[in-house]
């Protein structure tokens, strides 16, 4: 039976059915309870309540039963589920009504009379309303909800770790988590509201009563789009009112699957144009630490530990700038304002450098010209593994003290402008693969010899312009 | 003190932030919901975060995590100077080569090209709308060979530093409205300008320095400038663009007053914050704040300013190569060097203004001269990024409000001719952090008049500046009026085919 032949009123009052179906089971679960009180322990004064939890267990089990057949009016549900449910439920309140008779004493059947009838009965009646519940359970929340979390199940099949972000599919990895997280429950295989299945890839291309949820690549004009931006009271909003909506992230990612995905199941983050914030949520998701990095970038930024604020704090404390290049990859900045190192203080600076020590792998860029720099703070500057971009300008160092960066594998730019560096610098530069420009104005480094070296070199040197 | 003020309100001490803190809108808003505990708390709370804004506080403790999540992805620009050349440079006789005009002279512009767009009251009412191709030759320069004209000899020794995008539009056809448009995002007044976002979103680098500092060409001629076009508009007001005078004293006053050494300024400044401190916590306006972080900048400026302006001890080779006019305070070229210098000490955004590419008659004399004022400086700043090490992280941006259009605007010769505003395409070019050295992006037709490759939209521009600074366009908001805004509004999409 479809939903336009029933009336508003009856699905309304259908709704009450699991507010209701809880008092039957209440009643007649205590009905039990009482009755082996009575039977094995002292309290016999239990007995007369037996007759009234049974009494009510039935009367609310009747108005259960009535409720729920309006309620599986609204269709969407699986069939042969349902059709236990409904028996079973009806079994059940028969029983009840049933066990109140004898117990009451209105109905004698002489041969139950040896047989402690009323537990018996009782008994049956429980498994009776423990299959039903159980049925009921699965049409509301799906077949696996209550065993999805046990020990021992079977687990599923975990999806591969990804190697690189580029690599993920977006329809197992990201949209299907938000599907099963947020509308799952409600469109599945035994319970398809809306006539609409949401558990596979499958099921969601086939749509629902009012046709397929997303047109391939027009994410505007996809009912899905529609229905999780309405505002949060409208009547058809879909996660509905009372559930938990989707976030401004997740409907981000969904418009992207349909829009760039072209809501297929294979596509994979690398192959279109990922929005940026689609792609933090992507990366935050998936594990990817590399958190603002735009996508196909043969950049991979190193991994960081989240930013120690201690250690911050005293590194500042002693004049140095820190910065978080992305909100929250741990990755920084550090700088140091002109003219703070001089020939008086120098040994404390050396101190002081010690203390970036344990920031050493999350600084990505510094800054420490216009300063006295001794060969112990180019040392620790050497240390510095996965510095990429370090300005030394205008500072004391020579030759001697560049010597230890050559272990700097990911420096990209060395800028030594004004210092009193020679051409002994460019065959160390060498050196550093990943070196692509060095400023070497107002040094003693000869033109002749830039001219020398760069026939052999792809590295920038840039001199006075 | 100001005791007067308390007998009217709450004894309750959060009550009374809140009171405060409140505006009519959000008042209403959560008072019709009920004032609970949790909407006080979550209230307050919210309040902090807002309070942090500009990372002022934090930045002095020289750590600078941001409290807006910014930035999203790994920049490339830490400093950006942005040569504005207002008034709308003729693209047709600095850099968009059109050859094929010549045939064209004196013709009448087709309606096909025109499109039956709506042409300002100046020409649209001309009888003709007479083809006017350049009089200036152009040439290839560079291993890029982007063309340029004679007009700019400097430029063109520079090309393959920079990226010419010449597919640029813009929605509006008169200055006023424009110039807001390229500065703030919408051609009505009242929207941040682009330094002050990028100082509300990513914070100072230099506390002794304002964020954003606006420089001005001296004695500049036509369409007049104004402060909204550097302003913060419902940005928190420490956020707006400083002009800086053009002449001999960039700011005025730093120095003493004769018979005063300033000692005691310092003490004084401390007795008139406690006392702006008072008056904020009887009324709770975030101006005094405001007011109270620019008196400290002011005072740290006295010392900062003079440093950083006084240019005495710039090399001989650093002025020549700049032109004699960098000696004369001022002066586009000296405001150039300038700029460097400031960008040196960490000021994030130099907003450097030239009056006077407005050449409705007479554009081949005045394209001449503003080319002439501005040329060579423009390139010596370039060079001079380049040499420190700066131009890699350093984005400099050249280009006006809009372009000027292919038909002469009143009489044309073989010799003279004007040109009227013009949106649908004109040139500009950007170089440094982030952007493709060497490139020409984006095309025009035949006539210069319409974008026929890769359109450049004045919102594309924004986003893709703001791109370059680690921001996504679309998460750096700010709400007001109950609704959040951006630099681009609901528009603007990164140009990726111009990043590095």
């Amino acid at each position: 039976m479809s939903m336009q032949e029933v009336s508003d009123f009856v699905l309304f009052l259908g709704r009450f059915h699991p507010l209701v179906v809880h008092l039957p089971i209440g009643f007649l679960m205590f009905a039990l309870v009482l009755e082996l009180a009575d039977n094995y322990t002292k309290m016999k004064h239990l007995n007369a309540a037996v007759t009234l939890a049974l009494l009510f267990g039935a009367i609310s089990g009747a108005v259960a039963c009535m409720l729920g057949y309006m309620l599986s009016q609204s269709g969407g549900y699986d069939e042969d589920m349902l059709n236990g449910h409904f028996w079973f439920g009806i079994g059940t309140t028969v029983i009840a009504f049933f066990a109140w008779a004898v117990k009451s004493g209105k109905l004698k059947i002489a041969f139950l009379q040896k047989a402690k009838p009323n537990l018996a009965l009782l008994t049956v009646m429980v498994i009776l309303l423990s299959v039903t519940g159980h049925y009921g359970g699965n049409l509301t929340h799906g077949e696996d909800y209550l065993v999805k979390y046990a020990p021992f199940r079977e687990k599923e099949e975990p999806l591969p770790q990804l190697a690189k972000l580029e690599d993920a599919t977006v329809y197992p990895y990201l949209v299907k988590p938000i599907f099963e997280a947020k509308c799952v429950s409600c469109h599945n295989e035994s319970k398809k509201k809306g006539g609409l299945a949401m558990h596979s890839f499958e099921a969601l291309t086939v749509g629902g009563d009012d046709g397929s949820i997303f047109t391939a690549g027009d994410a505007e004009g996809s009912e899905l789009i529609r229905r999780i931006n309405l505002p949060e009271n409208h009547e058809d909003v879909m996660p509905p009112e009372g559930k938990t909506p989707l976030t401004d992230q997740e409907s981000a990612l969904l418009k992207y699957w349909i829009e760039q995905g072209q809501a297929n199941d294979l596509t994979t983050l690398g192959s279109t144009e990922v929005p940026e914030d689609v792609l933090a949520y992507a990366a935050t998701t998936l594990g990817f630490a590399a958190v603002g990095l735009a996508l196909g970038s043969t950049d991979v930024l190193p991994t960081a530990n989240p930013l120690n604020m201690e250690v911050v704090h005293s590194i500042t404390e002693q004049g140095f700038k820190v910065k978080e290049l992305i909100d929250g990859s741990g990755l920084v900045e550090v700088t140091l304002e002109d003219g703070q190192i001089n020939a008086e203080n120098i040994n404390k600076w050396e101190e002081n450098f010690k203390l970036l020590v344990p920031l050493k792998d999350q600084i990505l860029w510094a800054d420490f010209g216009g300063n006295e720099l001794s060969d112990a703070i180019l040392v620790q500057i050497a240390s510095f593994t996965n510095l990429r971009k370090l300005v030394l300008d205008n500072t004391t160092i020579t030759d001697t003290s560049v010597q230890p960066l050559t272990t700097l594998k990911s420096l990209e730019s060395l800028n030594v402008y004004k210092t009193n560096v020679t051409n002994n610098l460019l065959p160390m530069l060498g050196e550093m693969a990943n070196l692509k420009k060095v400023y070497i104005w107002q040094t003693r480094v000869s033109a002749d010899a830039i001219e020398q070296f760069s026939k052999n070199s792809n590295l920038e040197v840039v001199s006075g312009v | 003190m100001c005791d007067h003020h308390d007998t009217l309100r709450s004894n309750n001490r959060d009550f009374q932030e809140i009171e405060k803190q409140l505006d009519r809108r959000h008042f209403l808003k959560k008072t019709s919901l009920g004032i609970g505990a949790m909407a006080l708390g979550s209230l307050l709370s919210a309040d902090k975060a807002w309070g942090a804004i500009g990372n002022q506080g934090e930045a002095i403790n020289n750590f600078t995590q941001n409290k807006l999540g910014l930035p999203h992805h790994l920049p490339k620009a830490k400093r950006i100077i942005y040569l504005f050349q207002s008034g709308g440079p003729s693209q047709l006789d600095l850099f968009d080569y059109k050859p094929g005009l010549v045939d064209m002279f004196g013709k009448d512009l087709p309606e096909s090209v025109i499109g039956g767009q709506r042409l300002t009251g100046m020409s649209g009412s001309q009888s003709t709308l007479p083809v006017a191709p350049s009089i200036f030759n152009f040439k290839q320069y560079g291993e890029s060979r982007a063309w340029v004209s004679e007009l700019m000899p400097h430029t063109a020794e520079i090309v393959d530093d920079l990226c010419f995008v010449k597919s640029m539009q813009t929605d509006q056809i008169n200055h006023t409205p424009a110039v807001t448009f390229m500065q703030t995002g919408h051609q009505l007044p009242g929207r941040p300008s682009i330094g002050s976002w990028l100082s509300y979103g990513l914070g100072s680098d230099n506390e002794n320095l304002p964020t954003f500092i606006t420089l001005i060409s001296k004695n500049g001629t036509g369409q007049p400038l104004k402060a909204g076009l550097w302003g913060n508009g419902f940005l928190p007001t420490e956020h707006q663009g400083v002009q800086f005078r053009s002449g001999k004293d960039p700011v005025l006053y730093l120095n003493n007053p004769d018979n005063y050494d300033g000692n005691d300024r310092k003490k004084m400044l401390d007795y008139l914050g406690k006392l702006n401190a008072i008056q904020h916590d009887a009324y709770g306006d975030k101006e005094i704040q405001s007011r109270m972080a620019q008196y400290e900048m002011a005072f740290r400026m006295q010392t900062s300013i003079p440093e950083v302006t006084d240019t005495k001890d710039e090399p001989e080779h650093i002025f020549e190569m700049y032109g004699k006019d960098s000696k004369d305070p001022g002066t586009y070229a000296a405001n150039c060097l300038m700029a460097r210098k400031l960008l040196e000490k960490g000021v994030k955004f130099v907003q450097l203004y030239h009056q006077g590419w407005d050449q409705h008659i007479g554009c081949p004399g005045g394209v001449k001269f503003k080319a002439k004022q501005t040329d060579q400086a423009t390139a010596a700043l370039i060079k001079d990024l380049k040499q420190r090490g700066m131009l890699e992280d350093t984005l400099v941006v050249w280009g006006g409000e809009f372009g000027r259009t292919v038909y002469s605007q009143g009489q044309l010769t073989k010799e003279n001719y004007g040109r009227d505003h013009h949106p649908k395409a004109f040139t500009m070019w950007m170089a440094g952090a982030g952007v493709k050295p060497g490139m020409t992006y984006g095309q025009t037709d035949d006539f210069s008049y319409n974008v026929t490759e890769n359109p450049v939209h004045v919102h594309d521009f924004h986003a893709t500046l703001l791109h370059l600074f680690g921001v996504d366009h679309e998460r750096l908001t700010f709400k007001h009026q109950g609704r959040r805004f951006r630099l681009t509004d609901v528009h603007g999409h990164v140009v990726k085919d111009i990043l590095t």
